[in-house]
């Protein structure tokens, strides 16, 4: 892919950040559960690099937040760092791990981008509200139990995605043959 | 753009509204360094008197103002008792399992809680005087220094503005493939789970190929006409006025007031 | 299926800063096995009104009934509504997502009282119907078909559900004029075979050779309502809503006013061809 479609598509996935979780709206109460806005992300990540998916981590959420006030700006710096670590994270596993199987340099990119992004996350939030002690439990509840459903979706969605992209040749197929 | 019923903007033509854009960004930030080092409570005092100057002067009722505080005060609660009761510095009230609550975390629960409130009450005099346009602009416009150590500021100016351009678009389509599928049989308002997770697919994967399907235009549109990405001449900006300096005096001597006299 | 609205009016966005009335107290009735086309200037509310039909908006006031039953009332069946009702999007092709073509196609039979063997005889019926080979087409990507080809995989997917009435949004805008004719083929076969029709097109030859009855939109309130004959022959108040009658009529205006006796109420190509025949014949017999 030429640098100005990988540019291009992460504007889309930025746009996405706004509006995918718009949509979800439609699905009640599904913001908090299926985190829509990891999704384009790691889609931009994978698909188009970790600088572009650190991009689109960084701006996806500052975009959602001054378009529809979502995230607060109180949760905005947590979630920019979460988010450009899945990103950063999705295209460096993409860029490193061929098993010549598109579905498992997917899903082992993919696992290791979302447990990064997590940990960091809970690193920055523990360090940044200084909280004696962010117990793992805490941890642990918030970005594994509670998001469990999103995690699950996220694992089915994604590489779905990126396979219906790959047969309407919107993107090349990463094993052509 | 009009068909969108969401963001916080309101048009107006207050003292805050007529101000330029990085003007606001950077006296935001200022005042957000100055929350950072406030404690006492003349501290508070002085945030507050600003913030309610601010508000007035933005032609904001109180209500808008604290809307969005509204809706995480969940996320405030969960803060502050974390603090309160996890917090290992200070004397323990008692004890019991992992709780151990304590006066100097309650303290400092109080006092994170109310550096968020204040922060996003900010933000959002910001944002609802400042169309989200002239929000970007003013960022990019802030972060071109960052061009001389290597960020594509450039690239970046460009990845945001074809983003803003796209959200009108991908929302109709999102909302019309919504509703195509739910003539098609989706349901996407039952209550039940099952119904609900078997209906992301026929949304999201739409969304994804439409939007991909678009991207793969424009981009082929740009290549067409020469465009190789690299240089860009950045848009020309406007000149800061003089109530624009007066602005960032005023909140970098707020800032300088927090840091070193109180 | 009779389906009838009452004095139906839409507001979108109701109560914010960017409040648009699409609907003003429109009242009509469709009985069963009509053909109607819908037309009217661009935003005229066109899009809005077939998607009351179709139960995916709700009317701000005012009733639709299907078959005598409000369908916005809390206990009917919404199920039922989707069995009866298709309705098929501009640009239908944007709504695949599945990994095989029959399954697809096979979508909005997932909640249908159906047997497998019933679900998949209609899978295989539609494509057929819409042109293609069963046994070729059944396990390719939607996704990487052609956008002709998907789109008729799209109006396969609408068709297996075999709808009592079939609405349409605009569904040959784009087609080129083969594969217009080809489209209009078959729903003017599906209308034959009992289907009710419902079509927003904004070309008038389409109408004039299809369509029983004419419903006109003007910002948001139905100002006609007639059967196709009746409205293309006032072609001055058609004027008035930026809108043109049929080439036939339009040529058999121009045959009457050049003083050719021709009668009032041709609209299609065949009725044209009829005229002038006759007229020859009536020629040759002075
Ligand atoms: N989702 C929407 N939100 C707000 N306004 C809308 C929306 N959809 C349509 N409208 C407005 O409602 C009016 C009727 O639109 P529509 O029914 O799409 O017209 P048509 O199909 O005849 O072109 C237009 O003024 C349009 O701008
Ligand atoms: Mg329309």
């Amino acid at each position: 892919m030429t640098e100005v479609k990988k540019a291009i598509i992460t504007a889309v996935c930025m746009a996405l950040c706004v509006v995918l979780p718009l949509a979800f709206h439609a699905v009640p109460n599904a913001g908090s559960i299926y985190l829509p806005m990891h999704i384009p992300v790691l889609l931009c990540g994978l698909i188009c690099g970790w600088g572009y998916g650190l991009a689109c981590g960084i701006v996806g959420p500052l975009l959602s937040s001054l378009f529809t006030g979502m995230p607060p700006a109180a949760v905005l710096p947590a979630m920019v760092i979460e988010l450009a670590v899945y990103g950063v994270i999705a295209g460096l596993g993409m860029l490193l791990i061929r098993t010549k199987k598109v579905s498992a340099d997917l899903y082992i990119s993919l696992v290791l981008a979302m447990l990064t992004g997590r940990v960091v996350a809970g690193a920055t939030r523990a360090l940044i509200f200084a909280v004696g002690e962010t117990t793992m439990a805490t941890w642990a509840t918030s970005y594994f139990i509670t998001s469990l459903p999103g995690i699950v979706i996220q694992l089915i969605l994604i590489p779905a995605i990126v396979i219906a992209l790959e047969r309407a040749r919107l993107i090349p197929r990463r094993y052509p043959g | 753009m009009n068909r969108l019923p969401i963001g916080v903007y309101i048009p107006g033509a207050s003292l805050l509204h007529r101000l330029d854009a990085r003007a606001k960004l950077l006296s935001l930030i200022a005042l957000v360094v100055a929350l950072i080092y406030t404690g006492t409570a003349a501290g508070y005092g002085i945030m507050a008197a600003l913030t309610a100057f601010l508000v007035f002067f933005a032609g904001l009722d109180l209500r808008t103002a604290f809307a969005s505080v509204r809706r995480v005060v969940p996320f405030f609660l969960v803060i502050f008792l974390m603090n309160a009761l996890f917090y290992d510095g200070g004397e323990a009230l008692w004890s019991w399992w992992i709780f151990r609550p304590s006066t100097a975390g309650a303290i400092i629960g109080a006092n994170v809680v109310l550096k968020l409130i204040f922060l996003m009450i900010l933000f959002n005099i910001l944002m609802s005087t400042t169309p989200p346009m002239k929000v970007t602009a003013a960022l990019a416009a802030l972060l071109q220094p960052l061009g001389y150590i290597g960020i594509p500021v450039n690239e970046l100016a460009l990845m945001i503005s074809v983003a803003i351009q796209f959200i009108p678009t991908l929302m109709e389509e999102t909302e019309t493939i919504r509703k195509a599928q739910t003539a098609r049989g989706a349901k996407f308002d039952s209550p039940r789970l099952r119904d609900k997770a078997q209906s992301i697919m026929p949304l999201v994967i739409p969304i994804f190929i439409s939007a991909f399907r678009r991207a793969d235009e424009l981009a082929t549109a740009m290549e067409a006409r020469g465009y190789r990405g690299g240089k860009r001449r950045a848009a020309r900006n406007t000149p800061l006025q003089g109530c624009d300096f007066a602005a960032m005096l005023v909140t970098t001597a707020i800032c300088l007031v927090q840091i070193f006299a109180l | 299926m009779p389906i009838t609205l009452e004095r139906v009016s839409y507001t979108y966005a109701a109560g914010t800063a960017f409040e648009t009335a699409a609907l003003d107290s429109v009242s009509l009735s469709i009985a069963g096995g009509e053909f109607v086309g819908l037309v009217g200037h661009t935003g005229c509310g066109k899009s809005t009104l077939v998607q009351l039909m179709a139960g995916l908006l709700r009317p701000t006031s005012g009733k639709v009934l299907l078959d005598g039953k409000d369908i916005n009332l809390k206990g009917y069946r919404r199920e039922e509504l989707r069995e009866k009702v298709g309705l098929l999007f501009q640009f239908p092709e944007c709504q695949l997502f599945e990994t095989t073509v029959e399954r697809d196609v096979a979508f909005g039979l997932k909640h249908l009282p159906l047997s497998a063997e019933e679900k998949a005889e209609r899978v295989r019926w539609a494509l057929e119907r819409t042109g293609f080979s069963f046994e070729q087409i059944r396990h390719q990507s939607p996704l990487g078909l052609s956008g002709g080809e998907r789109r008729r995989i799209a109006i396969a997917g609408v068709l297996a559900t075999r709808p009592q009435i079939l609405i349409l949004d605009e569904p040959v805008a784009s087609l080129d004029p083969m594969g217009r004719r080809d489209f209009m083929e078959l729903i003017s076969r599906l209308n034959r075979e009992g289907t009710t029709i419902v079509i927003i097109s904004h070309n008038a030859d389409i109408l004039g050779e299809y369509a029983h009855r004419v419903l006109v939109l003007e910002q948001g309130k139905l100002c006609i309502d007639a059967p196709v004959k009746e409205v293309f022959q006032d072609t001055e108040r058609l004027k008035t809503y930026h809108l043109a009658v049929s080439q036939p009529r339009h040529i058999a205006r121009l045959l009457q006013q050049k003083g050719l006796p021709f009668p009032q109420d041709i609209v299609r190509y065949g009725d044209l061809l009829t005229g002038i025949k006759a007229l020859v014949e009536g020629g040759r017999e002075r």
